[in-house]
């Protein structure tokens, strides 16, 4: 079976759809039970989806299998998805949800086995600006798991945090004050 | 990186799209062709279940006026089981492989019913719940779902160990105390 | 003249001072903190929905109640029988939020029950019972029976003395310095247990990793787990027997010299004549670990 999306992209362009219309010619297509749309869907939101899970679990082996989660769990819902919001917004929101509620069952247990391999790797002869970035990265991961949480949702990824307090059951003052806290830490261990 | 702005300057530089460091399609293609063949079984085994269930109360109450009460246990256990427009019946479907009704632990079939009409009552109150305690019920039913999965097949395996048998019974056990949890008005909004 | 310009300044004066009077906005109302007299063994019940609760056990026969909480809305302390019960009342529809104080006998009962509101409490010695959905809950203090029901909030106890009962789906549970008898239940929540004294423990979960470091006596104790990982960490003088069954995990001991690695079933005796510790689990692995010196 062909790409539906690759199908799409032959259309005319008189007619060519638009870039909503063709997400949701291909959401609709995976609602329908096509595997190759929703792989499609896969390939086009997988790096947003990935960077997400790896800084939300701080952890690149249970970014990965997050990420697998994520997916799968978005194939089951999929017939709930009824286009009231952009399927990016939709699938970013249930990758939330997910990573939130499995950070405190694999987290320490994966972090365990690959803290120290992450922390060899991200340690490698890089400078200026890259250097700088690896650096924020981890010091990223290592934050504590509210305030890292918090950070990313907020400063990373532009949740307000009304909507992080609803997605972690904390009030909304506890979530300004991780992300104070966060940011406080950032600072001191990139100094 | 001392100041707010130099650390705003960095957050704005980190990429928003990671690729991960390998494909994940195939193993999310396998995890999604396991989960509906669990899916068939599991809702094949509820209507088993269902089934027994209406034979057993139909025993017990045989001669007397419960009829509905019949009808009500018979549409939880349906209703979980996803196939609405099943008919009542007494007899177990003959497409489905008679092993799948055994027993592999005294009193399977009674935990398999519980759990039947546990998830008939969560699954009325499951429009009543809001998204984030919904994910995690749906979440944790299938971590026991999955683990109840696996401790059935190694006993199919060796059915006289009695190890793997504890197993599967505490998942059951599981199973039971999550559905009551999910399915009661006081741990639920 | 001067007594002229006296009388107008003086009217001037008053003037302004009438009209700052009549047009300044009133001061916000503080909520009193309200005081009641209570016995020592007090029933306390507390409904906290969305608010936190911060609740200290104090020397004094007395309730104390404090709020911080969203605007409308407010914690009303009334007298049941020969119990308290402290609620949040508030218009419907319009989200709540805050923090409530609460100052109790140390030894007091409290019944707790809260949806997304944390409860933190310390120096509490009698009873905490807490019923929870998804507020974390961190209870310290040498509480003599401590229970707490939680959908996913995370659980912190610390310094319980006598019986403690938890139960979770995918919170994970931390309890330290936990003296008889522990009980602890989850299905994807991770349980730790450090500094523990235990006549009797009993764990379960499907998927979450368990960590039991401490004294295990008496018993018999048991540790039930389909997919988790378990570690105990024992010191070398206990005198207990662990009967770990796996059916595809590895089990690790750490006590043999060199350290060993097993399957299926196996035994080790630490000294003679203590407890029972059953460990089975489905897949998860097994370690034993004598614990550090020092």
């Amino acid at each position: 079976m062909g790409s539906a999306l690759a199908a799409l992209s032959i259309i005319p362009p008189s007619a060519a759809p638009t870039d909503d219309e063709r997400i949701a010619a291909v959401v609709r297509s995976a609602q329908a039970g096509d595997m190759a749309a929703f792989a499609d869907l896969y390939r086009a939101h997988v790096g947003r989806i990935h960077a997400l899970c790896a800084r939300l679990s701080g952890d690149a082996e249970l970014a990965r299998l997050l990420t697998q989660d994520a997916f799968v769990r978005a194939w089951e819902k999929l017939d709930g998805f009824r286009g009231d919001s952009a399927f990016a917004t939709w699938l970013h929101r249930l990758a939330v949800n997910l990573v939130l509620g499995d950070r405190r069952t694999r987290l320490r247990r994966l972090a365990r086995e690959h803290d120290n391999a992450a922390l060899e790797e991200s340690t490698g002869g890089s400078h200026g600006r890259v250097d700088a970035r690896v650096d924020l990265e981890r010091a990223i991961a290592e934050l504590p798991p509210g305030a890292r949480t918090v950070f990313v949702l907020y400063e990373i990824e532009g949740y307000r945090h009304d909507e992080i307090a609803d997605m972690m059951g904390v009030s909304v003052g506890t979530s300004k004050a991780q992300l104070h806290r966060a940011r406080a830490l950032l600072r001191g261990v990139l100094a | 990186m001392t100041d707010g702005r130099e650390l705003n300057d960095a957050i704005r530089e980190l990429p928003r799209s990671i690729d991960p460091p390998a494909d994940l399609w195939p193993e999310i293609a396998a995890a999604i062709d396991r989960r509906a063949r669990s899916r068939r079984r599991a809702a094949t085994v509820g209507v088993l279940a269902a089934a027994a269930a209406v034979s057993l109360f139909v025993a017990i109450d045989r001669g007397r006026d419960r009829a509905h009460n019949l009808d009500a246990r018979w549409a939880a256990g349906i209703e979980r089981a996803a196939m609405p427009t099943a008919a009542p019946t007494l007899m177990p479907p003959t497409a489905e492989p008679a092993p799948a009704l055994a027993d592999l632990i005294p009193g399977e079939a009674q935990l398999r019913l519980a759990a039947n009409e546990l998830s008939g009552a969560y699954d009325r109150r499951r429009p009543l719940l809001d998204r984030e305690l919904l994910a995690v019920y749906e979440e944790n039913l299938g971590i026991v779902d999955a683990a109840i999965d696996r401790s059935r097949a190694a006993l199919v395996e060796r059915p006289d160990d009695p190890h793997l048998q504890r197993v599967l019974d505490r998942a059951y056990h599981h199973k039971l105390s999550l559905l009551r949890r999910a399915s009661s008005r006081e741990t639920t909004r | 003249m001067s007594g002229s310009c006296s009388v107008a300044i003086a009217l001037a004066v008053f003037a302004l001072a009438l009209s700052t009077t009549a047009f300044a906005a009133p001061p916000p109302v503080e909520p009193p903190v309200r005081t009641k007299p209570a016995p020592a063994d007090v029933v306390v019940e507390v409904e906290l929905g969305e608010v936190d609760l911060e609740v200290e056990g104090w020397a004094k026969a007395k309730i104390e109640v404090d709020e911080d909480i969203a605007a409308g809305w407010t914690a009303r302390l009334e007298k049941d029988g020969d119990r308290f019960v402290v609620r949040i009342d508030g218009p419907p529809g319009i989200p709540t939020g805050g923090t409530l104080k609460l100052r109790v006998p140390k030894g007091a009962e409290l019944l707790i029950t809260a949806r997304t509101g944390d409860v933190r409490g310390v120096n509490l010695h009698g009873r905490a019972a807490v019923a929870s959905i998804s507020g974390d809950v961190e209870i310290s203090g040498p509480a003599t029976r401590v229970e707490v029901a939680t959908t996913s909030g995370e659980v912190r106890l610390d310094g319980a003395n006598g019986r403690v009962d938890v139960e979770t789906v995918s919170g994970n549970l931390a309890l330290s310095r936990i003296k008889g008898e522990l009980r602890a239940q989850s299905v994807s929540g991770d349980i730790e247990i450090g500094k523990a004294q235990l006549d009797r423990l009993q764990l379960m979960t499907v998927s979450g990793d368990v960590e039991v470091a401490g004294e295990l006596r008496k018993g018999p104790h048991g540790i039930d787990t389909n997919s988790g990982d378990v570690r105990v960490t024992l010191p070398r003088n206990l005198a207990l027997r662990i009967l770990v069954s796996s059916f595809s995990g590895e089990i690790n001991d750490g006590f043999a010299e060199p350290p060993s690695r097993h399957r299926g079933s196996y035994r080790r005796d630490l000294g003679k004549g203590g407890g029972t510790l059953e460990i089975s689990m489905f897949s998860g692995d097994v370690t034993l670990a004598p614990r550090a010196p020092g």
